[in-house]
């Protein structure tokens, strides 16, 4: 048999040349998996798929290129592996001679230490055994082995180049394999979490821990030998809720801390697996004190991890590491828990101290006066909208309690800056830890428009070209959305926001529109329902909406799930809303929503986890004679439904129903109803409700358009005054308006409406509009009524309390300002009356068969005003006063006497309740009866002249109710 | 025994010189058996010829048919003749046989130094279920040499005969009795 191996081997071998048909397909790669090796899960994978067609135009899996997948193809590659034998792990030695050029040595069960050429600089043994746990490394509570522990020999070699170290994960019961880490098991029994020491020496994050899922495999850069195994922790019982205020109390987030082991005021050592592990080396945090430094900036950082599955107790356990000082103070978890594992006032590890960054200028930032923020994200992720709204608010605090200044667009530009001058002038202090040296750090959509960061295996990043598909090219960075929430934030939650449902004035004989009801209600089974009250129901409510100043966002409607909403700039609605919310709405002071359709306001509907904060402006007003005939447009309505929200600033809320065509100097014909006032329905569980404010926004702020269009001002000669039961007949007279002298008989003109109600800045308004003027003529015809106000309704729960601050809570008719002047008989002077009437003007009677003018209108009916439950407390002097980190005044109440309600009440007079220091609290229109009145009736139309008379004075509208106001 | 033996060589040599018949012969050992019903046979499926000792073997799918009124398929063994790192042995059942692939994970040379020109790829095992004799054919096969490219195959046929027990107990009891003329003949 040898000897005919010895003669046939050579022809056969032509043989082979003749007839081999070997002829490699170009890109025919194997590498079918894509996981950057050819390895027998290529050639397994080729061989399951054999006898099939191969896919056009290249197949990985057709190596020969004839178009059909074959064991030959799986030879071929098994020919072209990266390791030898098709290794894939642990099929090495367990021991060999490796020198410069590098090699490996390797267990049955997967183990292996690959070692790169130059890691060595001479032949040395290298090994690789199991052994059990050293004695006296005992797991402490919460820790479990996640495999076997390997001895690395020789023990203390060092290498001059990071070698890397696979081993097999056992992902205990109850853990996730992103639990586990790969430890360094020291002589004395201490266990050490291992970074990544092939990279930067300055890591926050454990990004150096691997994990494959398609082969369970843990991987790690090591710089030495010693024992190492896998170790799974966790930490949830550990740690306890703790919510950090600024000094002045504006400023609040909730972090999680630990309730035991010794973190904080040295150490920044703790978890489950460490805190009692004696480390030899043991290192105490340096205290900003000491070093003479202050906060001065923030720096944003991403775990980066290559472990899909990496969570936060790995980040965590590589953070508090009892020997392991490289660590940031916050850390959040993908559902926006944020746990804090040093002091502000500790200087930690996390970008440097400004020696490995080379460029220029220096920032002056470094660790000595920097806080870090860790991001969970492995890479390849999308941030998850719960950790992006953390940010905010843990950089908001950080900002306020460390006096930093809020980022700020270039008003040229419209942008940020953030670049290395305008960060070392003392501009943003909110960067990354990429500005700082250039790492890729935040990976991924942190910093750029639609473009996605990737992490190189250098841990560079890529080009930050990469575009996702499906990414809208329109949304801000996530950065520049943090930006633009701290610049917009506003510091002591004074500002009151404006809701605006209210109907459109009609023009001619239209009728106007009704406002629309706005309400705020905790109901935790509906949101329950609507967005999940634990595990999020819908699996797109990982995405935050954060809508940034600048270009207006318009491609919005419909249901709607997010994280959170951030809306700085505006939105643009067409259409109805309804927004599901995973955490909170916030609104800020410059933030718009607009909901619009066919001349109507559209529906806002939230659902919220959390305590919507409304300090821009949400106008759903329908349009002023939205259609062509004229007719108002109707008001939306806006509906937060609330699982369990804080105190809740109650933005002021406009709902007044349109105005009849009161303004039209020529009535065309008989004057129509006013529109109704919408409804403002609170009803709240046990929080307190802070309705006004004391330097808040003003609805003058807001730019708001005129709600009315067409009204002539005309400067008053006199003071307002009051009209009485009863009025005479208007003698003849004239007007003057803007210089110009009318006669009476021949228009009555309604002079200078005030903006809504005189004086009303902040609270809930619910007027009815005014009804329009009768027309004249021979027939003239009556006013129309004025519209009714709506219900203000307050149905809280026993623990629930209110807060009134210069708020003015108003139902009833609107009230329009008008003049007469008129001869005094005792007198024979002129005098000008004002009236503030509801219901509009009669039409003037004219020509010859004309025996009356029209009766002015009835005025509209007031609305109730009712508080149930609860109780109302002393105002506060900031919103944020309301909040528990301060809590109120212990047993101070509203007593009657604050109230200042004495003495008679003249109709129509307003009536305001004060606090005992002078403070503006609220105030009502209120009748004497102590009912609140409606509006008053129109002035009657016609001429004092021979055989005609005027018409009648139009009837004053009901009162409403008003009940669980103090002075009622 | 001997002169077909030589014979085979000779004439094996002589294809092989003369450069007609390249590529490899799948085989049955035994080529022909026989088994007592409710047994198990025992059959061999080997590669020949020179080309595998000087190409090598690298891989193969091979499909063997068998009358499945007669025989069931039990187990398939790998022969380790790929070498001692592979996909491992992969069997699958088709309607009336089974299917056996293998792909080496061996370097080329390191193969092709490990093998002859006689190999022995997968040992099956087929239990007797009804008597009768089942044709055992190939049918159909792809062999890859140590780089991948295909070795031509040629295929021989066996067969297995199923015997019922009574049978095979006489015609164990013939062989012994042969078996004991030939000792007394070589005694004496």
């Amino acid at each position: 048999m040898n000897t005919m191996r010895l003669v046939s081997k050579p022809l056969l071998a032509c043989a082979a040349l003749c007839f081999g048909s070997i002829q490699l397909a170009a890109g025919a790669a194997c590498d079918v998996n894509d996981d950057g090796a050819i390895d027998r899960a290529d050639v397994t994978a080729i061989t399951l798929a054999r006898n099939s067609i191969a896919t056009m135009p290249v197949d990985d899996r057709d190596a020969d290129g004839d178009h059909q997948i074959t064991v030959l193809d799986a030879r071929i590659c098994a020919t072209r592996c990266s390791l030898p034998n098709c290794a894939v792990a642990g099929l090495p030695p367990s021991s060999a001679v490796i020198g410069v050029g590098g090699g490996a040595v390797g267990l049955p069960d997967g183990a292996r230490i690959d070692i790169p050429p130059g890691a060595l600089g001479g032949a040395t043994t290298i090994s690789i055994k199991e052994i059990p746990l050293p004695v006296g490394a005992a797991l402490p509570t919460g820790a479990r082995l996640a495999g076997k522990i390997y001895e690395l020999g020789p023990t203390g070699q060092t290498f001059q180049i990071p070698v890397r170290l696979t081993v097999p994960l056992v992902t205990p019961a109850g853990f996730a394999a992103g639990d586990g880490s790969i430890y360094r098991i020291e002589s004395d029994g201490s266990l050490h979490m291992v970074g990544d020491a092939s990279q930067d020496p300055i890591e926050a994050e454990s990004a150096g821990q691997a994990f494959d899922p398609a082969t369970g495999r843990l991987s790690v850069h090591l710089s030495g030998f010693s024992a190492y195994g896998a170790i799974a922790v966790k930490h949830a019982a550990n740690f306890a809720d703790v919510v950090l205020a600024s000094a002045n109390g504006t400023a609040t987030v909730t972090v999680r801390r630990p309730a035991t082991g010794g973190l904080r005021a040295t150490k920044p050592g703790y978890n489950a697996a460490t805190h009692k592990v004696n480390c030899a080396t043991q290192l105490n945090l340096v205290t900003r004190a000491t070093t003479g430094n202050s906060v001065q900036a923030i720096v944003i950082h991403s775990t980066n991890s290559t472990n899909s599955g990496r969570t936060i107790d790995g980040e965590l356990g590589w953070a508090t590491d009892n020997c392991n000082l490289f660590l940031a103070h916050y850390y959040i978890d993908k559902d926006g828990l944020i746990y804090q594992v040093a002091d502000d006032g500790s200087v930690t590890n996390h970008i440097g101290d400004g020696s490995n960054t080379g460029a220029q200028p220096s920032l002056g930032i470094v660790n000595g006066n920097a806080v870090g923020i860790e991001l969970l994200n492995n890479v390849g992720e999308p941030y998850d909208g719960r950790q992006i709204t953390s940010l905010v608010r843990l950089a908001d605090y950080l900002s306020e309690a460390h006096g930093l200044a809020r980022p700020v667009r270039d008003p040229a530009t419209g942008l940020y800056a953030r670049n290395r001058q305008s960060i070392a002038n003392g501009g943003e202090r909110v960067i990354t830890h990429n500005d700082y040296n250039g790492k890729c750090d935040p990976v991924g959509f942190l910093r750029s428009v639609g473009r996605y960061f990737p992490l190189t295996a250098a841990q560079g990043c890529a080009t930050p070209s990469q575009t996702i598909a499906g990414a809208d090219p329109n949304a801000p960075a996530l950065l520049d959305a943090v930006y633009d929430a701290l610049g917009m934030l506003d510091r002591d939650r004074q500002h009151t926001g404006v809701v605006n449902t209210s109907g459109g004035d009609s023009y001619g004989t239209e009728a106007p529109g009704d406002g629309g009801n706005v309400r705020f209600r905790v109901d935790r089974t509906v949101v329950g329902n609507a967005v999940g009250l634990v595990v999020p129901l819908s699996s797109t409510a990982n995405a935050p909406l954060i809508v940034g100043p600048g270009t207006p966002r318009s491609n919005l409607s419909g249901t709607q799930t997010f994280s959170d909403v951030i809306i700085a700039g505006t939105l643009e609605v067409t259409g109805n809303l309804e927004l599901r919310l995973v955490g909170t709405f916030y609104l800020a002071p410059g933030g718009r929503i607009v909901l619009r359709q066919n001349g109507n306001g559209g529906r806002l509907t939230v659902y919220s986890r959390g305590t919507p904060i409304i300090q821009g402006l949400i106008d759903a007003r329908g349009e002023d004679g939205a259609a062509a005939n004229g007719v108002g447009g109707a008001g939306g309505a806006v509906d937060f439904l609330l699982a369990a929200p804080g105190p809740l600033l109650v933005p002021t809320v406009i709902s007044r129903g349109g105005d009849s065509d009161v303004a039209n100097p020529t009535p065309p014909a008989g004057g129509t109803h006013g529109g109704r006032g919408g409804n403002v329905t609170i009803e709240t569980a046990d929080s307190p409700l802070f309705v006004g404010g004391g330097v808040g926004l003003r609805i003058n702020d807001l730019d708001l358009p005129p709600i009315r269009s067409g009204t002539i001002p005309i400067t008053l000669p006199l003071a307002p005054r009051h009209v009485g039961d009863f009025l005479p007949p208007p003698p003849p007279f004239t007007l003057t308006s803007l210089g110009v002298t009318r006669p009476v008989a021949d228009q009555r003109v309604p002079l200078v409406k005030s903006f809504l109600q005189p004086g009303f800045s902040r609270g809930l308004l619910t007027t009815g509009g005014m009804g329009g003027a009768g027309s004249g003529g021979a027939g003239a015809l009556n006013g129309g009524a004025g519209g009714d106000g709506g219900n203000i309704t307050f149905t809280l729960t026993p623990n629930a309390r209110v807060a009134f601050r210069d708020a003015d809570l108003i139902t009833g008719a609107e009230v329009e300002t008008v003049v007469y002047r008129f001869f005094l008989p005792e007198s024979g002077l002129a005098e000008n009356i004002v009236f503030p009437v509801s219901g509009s003007l009669g039409g003037v009677g004219t020509g010859t068969g004309a025996t009356r003018g029209g009766d002015g209108g009835p005025g509209g009916k007031a609305g109730n005003i009712l508080r149930t439950g609860g109780s109302i407390v002393p105002a506060p002097a900031r919103f944020a006063d309301l909040y528990p980190v301060r809590g109120f005044v212990a047993g101070l109440r509203l007593h009657d006497s604050d109230s200042g309600a004495t003495g008679n009440t003249a109709l129509g007079s307003v009536k305001e309740a004060t606090s005992a220091t002078g403070q503006k609290l609220y105030r009502l229109r209120i009748s004497t009866s102590g009912a609140l009145i409606g509006g008053l009736g129109g002035i009657a139309g016609g001429k004092a002249v021979a055989g005609q008379f005027p018409g009648a004075i139009g009837a004053q509208g009901a009162g409403g109710s008003l009940g669980g106001l103090p002075f009622q | 025994m001997k002169s077909p033996r030589w014979l085979g060589w000779v004439l094996f040599s002589a294809v092989i010189l003369c450069g007609g018949a390249h590529g490899a012969i799948l085989e049955f050992r035994p080529a022909s058996t026989a088994v007592a019903g409710g047994h198990l046979a025992t059959i061999a499926i080997w590669a020949v010829g020179d080309d595998i000792d000087s190409r090598g073997l690298g891989a193969y799918d091979i499909s063997v048919t068998f009358d499945g009124n007669m025989l069931r398929f039990d187990s398939a063994q790998s022969e380790s003749a790929l070498g001692a790192f592979t996909t491992g042995l992969d069997v699958s059942l088709l309607a009336s046989g089974v299917n056996a692939v293998e792909v080496s994970f061996e370097a080329p040379d390191d193969l092709i130094a490990l093998q002859s020109g006689e190999l022995p790829l997968v040992t099956l095992r087929l239990l007797a279920i009804a008597p009768g004799t089942s044709a055992l054919a190939f049918s159909g096969a792809i062999l890859g040499d140590a780089s991948g490219a295909a070795l031509s195959a040629s295929f021989n046929t066996g067969s297995i005969t199923v015997v019922p027990e009574p049978g095979a107990l006489i015609l164990c009891m013939v062989g012994l009795l042969l078996l004991n003329a030939t000792l007394r003949r070589r005694r004496s």
